[in-house]
């Protein structure tokens, strides 16, 4: 019965089942699947990518040399494959690579196994997604994990679903929540001591956000960390459910019974950093939008969370702003990175401040801007970790005068923030921080009545609008420990996608317009760009194969900024959809 | 597509409703021309949303927008196929994905969608869709098991004791900083009037505040150990609404003949009788007279 709900495509032809046989010998000991330990390693692994973010802790650096600053205009394309159909929208995700075989998600919970050499696809699984999804960002996806023999993915309709890596087929599947009530999953998993780790996607009212342990082998919980004070946790114990405390302190920072609907969804993917053995993952911002209806600080919206594997327990918890009232999601990766034998962290937050932490602790170590305008907050006291705030917020709607529209504050950064979703770069050998920044702001305004499902309502209304005419997005080398801006390149349109750093002396990441561009580590100077057709919004991986080195990048327009953008749309308006994947090397000349 | 050069020809269209009538001088079938030659009105109504449309046991989309499609429907001599729709997180967006444009998934528009506020501010601001039709006016109450009720202020009241709400309402919101917050911490959320109200019979909480018609529905054969009707909600600029239909803005056949059945409803008691079907009282619309179309000057600026 479930079996007829998918679709599945599987290809295979003597090509591959040769290059199959081969990949075999390569990896030693045939049928040896992906283990813990080396996606641990992947960050020093070079002949592979088997985890998001290039290695779990989410530094997107390979210390790969072979394409280097002074060979790097000779990179061209290998190959390029299509995801063809009709269904195109936004190409977000980060491609895997192991044994010859790169897997690569598309919009619409789409799945593809490619041959890395070649660029053949191997299989391909089209989820079957249900009438009456309404997510609400596009219907992108970011990225599969591998585990053993296995490649996993989230679904739109908020399923997660794990393949055999040689033949596509199903082995488990679960379902993370019901999308029904606007539940979705668009993020890539992490594997953890042989669990896969999940948050839920969903920006309805009611929807409490969590973050889940699974069994990678079978998809069985093992435990449940809810993002909202008050909420119980579960682990099993011997296949029994069993509580395993409250998150927090019961209306602690919450008025009344609103924590039961209070938000924080984990729509993004979290970091795993083996060293301190702690998982990392973002919350989203609290509900109902209108802060005024939820005095406190209204834990754990708009933080990191430091949650212990083992225990499913928070370990610590790091707010970045409180009683939130600009919908400045928490949810950016946190990023492992030790300095002077210290064991820090690094997030760059929508709400325009860079944070460094202790990831022993959660502790403060240093927080500055790196956008041109803030305008929420002064500044953020290193002492108490708290945001200094400027009294720059949306007034109450229910004091507006007369029902009429409420006066309108101009905020930057924007609610798609001074960072969105697409992950920065660490490159331990500069010590800088590449973060792929937007200028943007929004009028904020609220409109006493307007109407949500036939009934009268009191909305908030907005536009975003750029900071200069020149430019939105721009690329950002941060210097983690002076908190200057070591260099910057300016795009016209808002930077969406992923960024990558080498050993090589590069950074890498791709525009609205359509490039994939490479970039001096040191100076920001553009050194290489390829037109790839679409805009790339997804993330670049490379890796090394039969001795020479790749890079990867999916290509296709889309994701949140055309279906939000409001001034800022002009910019991307006359962008054409995609969905293709491109594979540059060196020319053999 | 623009009807507007034939505006004089779709005139007499309204006035004498025949198909015989419809062979308009218009190279394309209009819409109405259109559902007429398909024999379906398709209508979209809210998902899961009692009274007014929701599955019955055997399945079938029921409900006070669901009769008066099929009534509707049945007025221009065609069946009404229903389209049930979640709600998207504003009215606005589902205007767009169920009338004018159709949601980026697929799937396309309904011929029109019920449940739309008729309301001329609303409507100057989304004129992609044209309002039509007006069928009811809704009212947020308070329902209070009677005991409690005596010589209070219901909203008083709620400073001490428990009332429900459904969630991400305006109810919900003007509770929460009703009384200057003293009312905040008694405030009860549910995902629907439905769950708000079990709660209320089974005693645990002194009332619900909602929409007449879902708290009344709900409160069924119960209703007489409750006391139901508005209070005074100082600061809100109404607690009451007109709901009518929306077509796409062009499709000014279809709407006219749409507003021209609905009329016939109203008038000859049907609506009434429709919302007695389901234990909800009837009230007319506050406004019954056209919404007037938007400027062409104001259209080119959309554009």
């Amino acid at each position: 019965m479930m079996m007829a709900l998918f679709q599945r495509k599987v290809l295979v032809n003597a090509m591959v089942a040769a290059s199959l046989s081969v990949t075999v010998s390569f990896a030693g000991s045939a049928g040896a699947g992906v283990t813990q330990a080396e996606i641990d390693g992947d960050a020093t692994s070079t002949d592979d990518v088997v985890s998001w973010g290039m290695g779990q802790q989410g530094q997107r650096y390979s210390p790969l040399t072979k394409i280097n600053k002074e060979n790097v205009k000779k990179l061209v394309p290998a190959w390029s494959f299509s995801f063809g159909g009709e269904k195109q929208r936004g190409q977000e995700a980060q491609p895997v690579i192991k044994n010859g075989k790169m897997f690569v998600t598309a919009s619409y919970s789409r799945l593809y196994a490619i041959d890395s050499r070649t660029g053949e696809e191997l299989w391909q699984y089209d989820h079957r997604l249900p009438d009456g999804i309404l997510p609400c960002c596009d219907v992108i996806n970011r990225g599969a994990a591998l585990y053993d023999d296995l490649v996993i993915f989230g679904t739109l309709d908020a399923r997660i679903i794990a393949l055999n890596q040689d033949t596509g087929k199903v082995v488990w599947r679960a379902k993370i929540d019901d999308y029904k009530a606007g539940y979705s999953f668009t993020a890539a998993p992490l594997i953890v001591k042989d669990m896969v780790i999940t948050g839920v996607s969903g920006g309805e009212f009611g929807v409490i956000g969590r973050v889940e342990a699974r069994d990678a082998k079978t998809g069985k919980l093992r435990w449940i960390r809810p993002s909202i004070e008050g909420h119980m946790g579960y682990i099993w114990k011997d296949g029994k459910k069993t509580e395993n405390g409250i998150s927090g302190t019961t209306n602690a920072t919450w008025p009344g019974d609103m924590w039961k609907t209070g938000g924080a969804a984990t729509w993004q993917g979290g970091t795993y950093d083996h060293e301190t053995d702690l998982i990392f993952y973002g919350t989203g911002n609290p509900a109902p939008w209108n802060a005024h209806l939820r005095p406190g600080d209204n834990l754990f919206s708009t933080s990191s969370l430091a949650i212990d594997p083992d225990t499913g327990k928070i370990a610590w918890h790091y707010q970045y702003t409180p009683n939130d009232g600009w919908d400045y999601d928490g949810v950016n990766e946190l990023v492992s990175f030790n300095s002077d034998g210290r064991q820090l962290a690094g997030h760059a937050d929508r709400n325009g401040f860079f944070y460094v932490l202790d990831r022993t602790s959660g502790k403060l170590e240093n927080a500055f801007p790196f956008v041109n305008r803030v305008d929420w907050a002064k500044g953020i006291d290193l002492k108490t970790g708290r945001p200094i705030e400027t009294g720059v917020r949306p007034g109450d709607p229910a004091k507006s005068e007369g029902g009429k529209k409420g006066e309108s504050v101009f905020v930057a950064p924007s609610f798609l923030g001074a960072k969105n979703w697409m992950p920065m770069a660490y490159s331990p050998d500069t010590k800088l921080f590449y973060v792929p920044a937007n200028e943007w702001g929004m009028d904020l305004w609220n409109e006493p009545v307007t109407y949500k499902k036939g009934a009268a309502y009191m909305g908030a209304g907005f536009t975003i609008k750029p900071l200069n005419d020149d430019y939105i997005g721009a690329l950002r080398a941060v210097d983690p420990t002076s908190g200057k801006i070591v260099w910057e390149y300016k795009n016209n349109a808002p930077l969406w996608g992923g960024v990558m750093t080498t050993g090589g002396g590069l950074v890498f990441t791709g525009t609205p317009e359509g490039y994939l561009k490479a970039f001096d580590d040191k100076t920001g100077e553009e050194l290489w760009k390829f037109q790839t057709g679409s805009g790339v919004v997804g993330c670049p991986v490379t890796w090394e194969q039969d001795g020479e080195q790749y890079i990867a990048v999916p290509s296709g327009w889309g994701g949140a900024v055309p279906l939000w953008g409001g001034d800022v749309a002009k910019t991307v308006k006359y962008l054409n959809q995609g969905g293709s994947l491109w594979v540059f090397k060196l020319a053999d000349l | 597509m623009s009807s507007l050069r034939f505006a004089a020809v779709l005139l007499l269209t309204v006035l004498g409703f025949q198909q015989s009538a419809l062979a308009v001088s218009s190279d394309e079938p209009d819409a109405l021309e259109r559902v007429l030659e398909r024999g379906v009105l398709e209508v979209a109504v809210y998902s899961d949303f009692p009274p007014f449309s929701f599955r019955d046991d055997r399945g079938r989309i029921v409900g006070i927008d669901a009769d008066i499609a099929r009534a509707v429907a049945e007025s221009l001599g065609v069946a009404a196929a229903l389209r049930a729709v979640g709600a998207d997180e504003s009215m606005e967006d589902d205007l767009r994905n169920n009338v004018w444009k159709g949601h980026y998934l697929g799937g396309g528009v309904a011929d029109m969608m019920l449940h739309v506020p008729y309301d001329p501010g609303f409507a100057r601001e989304n004129d992609r869709a044209v309002f039509i039709a007006p069928y009811s006016r809704e009212q947020i109450v308070v329902a209070i098991r009677k005991q409690a009720t005596s010589g209070h202020d219901p909203l008083e009241l709620f400073t001490r004791e428990k009332v429900g709400v459904e969630l991400d309402t305006l109810t919900d919101f003007y509770l929460l900083t009703a009384y200057d917050g003293k009312i905040r911490n008694q405030v009860v959320h549910f995902r629907t009037i439905g769950e708000a109200v079990a709660a209320l019979k089974k005693g645990e909480l002194s009332g619900v505040a909602g929409p007449r018609s879902e708290i009344e529905h709900a409160l069924g054969e119960r209703s007489g150990d409750f006391a139901t009707g508005p209070v005074r909600m100082p600061g809100l600029r109404s607690t009451g609404w007109d709901l009518g239909a929306a077509v796409k803005q062009g499709n000014d056949s279809l709407a006219d003949a749409i507003d021209t059945s609905v009329k016939k409803l109203r008038d000859n008691g049907t609506l009434k009788e429709v919302y007695s079907r389901y234990g909800v009282s009837y009230q007319l619309p506050s406004r019954l007279t056209p919404i007037k179309a938007d400027t062409d000057e104001r259209q080119a600026l959309r554009r």
